[in-house]
């Protein structure tokens, strides 16, 4: 199995979006914090496996404020940047299960989906949301840098 | 509130029975038909009153039945055996009293139900049987599907699915092509509704209350989907009118 542990993910946005992940293989996603407040030390990344039509994900994330609910979700590149992802505030195509951080501020989370779901443009970053108010974002992955 | 319960009882049964409420009642009307190869000499037609949202009447008055005959007539859910709610095998919903036909050959009977147990599928078609042989349907009406009422040149049909947290209620429906689906959202958190199948159909966010609508116009089975709840997902067939 190779595992591409990449930092931005240019080249892993390549291969998730273009579907050419072959079977098997693995995919790293690198969280970067969003212009905010929440969660200042909250980090983490993202691993997706491809098992035939399915993509596996597990999100493992630390610096979240302990004992508080969260969600996460893929999306699709949005309306409002071709080149920042993390910016371009577009429609959820895959959700994890919601989750909740351990005492320690961490928590890792898995959601497995029909790779169709966030083929291309559909998987172009993954959010994590405070599960009490979804507008507030400490984290998010890129993984595709540019729309279309 | 300060209304004594004995006046606001009043107030309401005034307001039930007066007049323009019994003119504004809904009514529907279908035909009965011969199905397959049976007697064409037979007709006649179901008349479908609301009376309130727990009443309704269902009338049938028919004629060119077997004179001076006993009769009994049933509502059916959709079968499996066909799209055609006439030639589906449903199993008795309701009945309607048994009756006999005059000398003519000419009936009328008067069915008073709670409009929920012949609601959509539950209520997909009525038979009209002959009382000796159950066998004998010499007059069929459908309700849902390709028939019409007689009194609408085409009707549109609609059906909706219920959104809650977090399945789709029904899971899987089949609907003539043509049908507008409305899902309605009755759940609390935000769902959407997406298909891998059909790129068009694809609701923005749902909240409490919303709603989203869809035309199927081609024969298929499509599946949907909540991008919030992986594993949220139902199924629709869309079958030929």
């Amino acid at each position: 199995m190779f595992v591409y542990k990449i930092g931005l993910g240019i080249a892993t946005a390549a291969l998730l979006g273009s579907c050419s992940m072959m079977m098997g293989q693995s995919a790293t996603y690198t969280f970067k914090h969003n212009a905010n407040t929440a969660d200042p030390s909250a980090s983490g990344k993202a691993v997706a496996t491809r098992q035939g039509s399915m993509v596996s994900t597990t999100l493992t994330l630390s610096g979240l404020t302990p004992n508080k609910a969260y969600i996460a979700h893929y999306h699709a590149f949005g309306p409002e940047s071709n080149t920042d992802p993390c910016a371009s505030n577009g429609p959820v195509t895959l959700g994890f299960p919601s989750f909740t951080a351990d005492a320690n501020g961490y928590a890792s989370v898995t959601v497995s989906g029909d790779m169709a779901k966030i083929a291309g443009d559909q998987g172009a970053y993954i959010n994590v949301h405070y599960a009490s108010d979804p507008s507030i974002v400490p984290i998010c992955a890129p993984i595709k840098m540019t729309k279309g | 509130m300060s209304s004594h319960p004995l006046f606001a009882s009043l107030l309401i049964a005034a307001t039930l029975f007066t007049p323009a409420q019994a003119e504004t009642a809904r009514i529907q009307t279908f035909s009965l038909k011969a199905p397959g190869t049976a007697s064409s000499a037979a007709s006649g037609q179901l008349s479908i009153r609301s009376i309130s949202p727990q009443v309704s009447l269902s009338v049938l008055t028919l004629r060119g039945l077997t004179p001076n005959t006993a009769y009994v007539a049933h509502y059916h859910a959709l079968g499996p055996a066909s799209s055609e709610p006439c030639a589906s095998q449903g199993p008795i919903t309701l009945g309607f009293p048994s009756f006999k036909t005059n000398a003519q050959g000419q009936a009328t009977v008067t069915l008073r139900a709670n409009p929920a147990r012949i609601q959509g599928t539950l209520g997909a078609y009525v038979n009209v049987h002959t009382a000796s042989d159950l066998k004998v349907v010499p007059l069929c009406a459908a309700l849902i599907g390709a028939a019409a009422p007689a009194s609408a040149s085409r009707a549109t049909t609609t059906r909706t699915v219920s959104i809650v947290d977090n399945k789709f209620q029904p899971a899987t429906l089949s609907v003539v092509a043509g049908t507008t689906v409305t899902w309605v959202h009755n759940g609390q958190i935000t769902h959407n509704v997406l298909s891998l199948d059909l790129a068009d159909l694809h609701s923005p966010d749902l909240r409490s209350g919303d709603k989203y609508s869809y035309t199927f116009k081609v024969p298929g089975t499509y599946t949907y989907y909540c991008a919030y709840h992986e594993g949220m997902s139902a199924t629709i067939t869309v079958t030929s009118r």
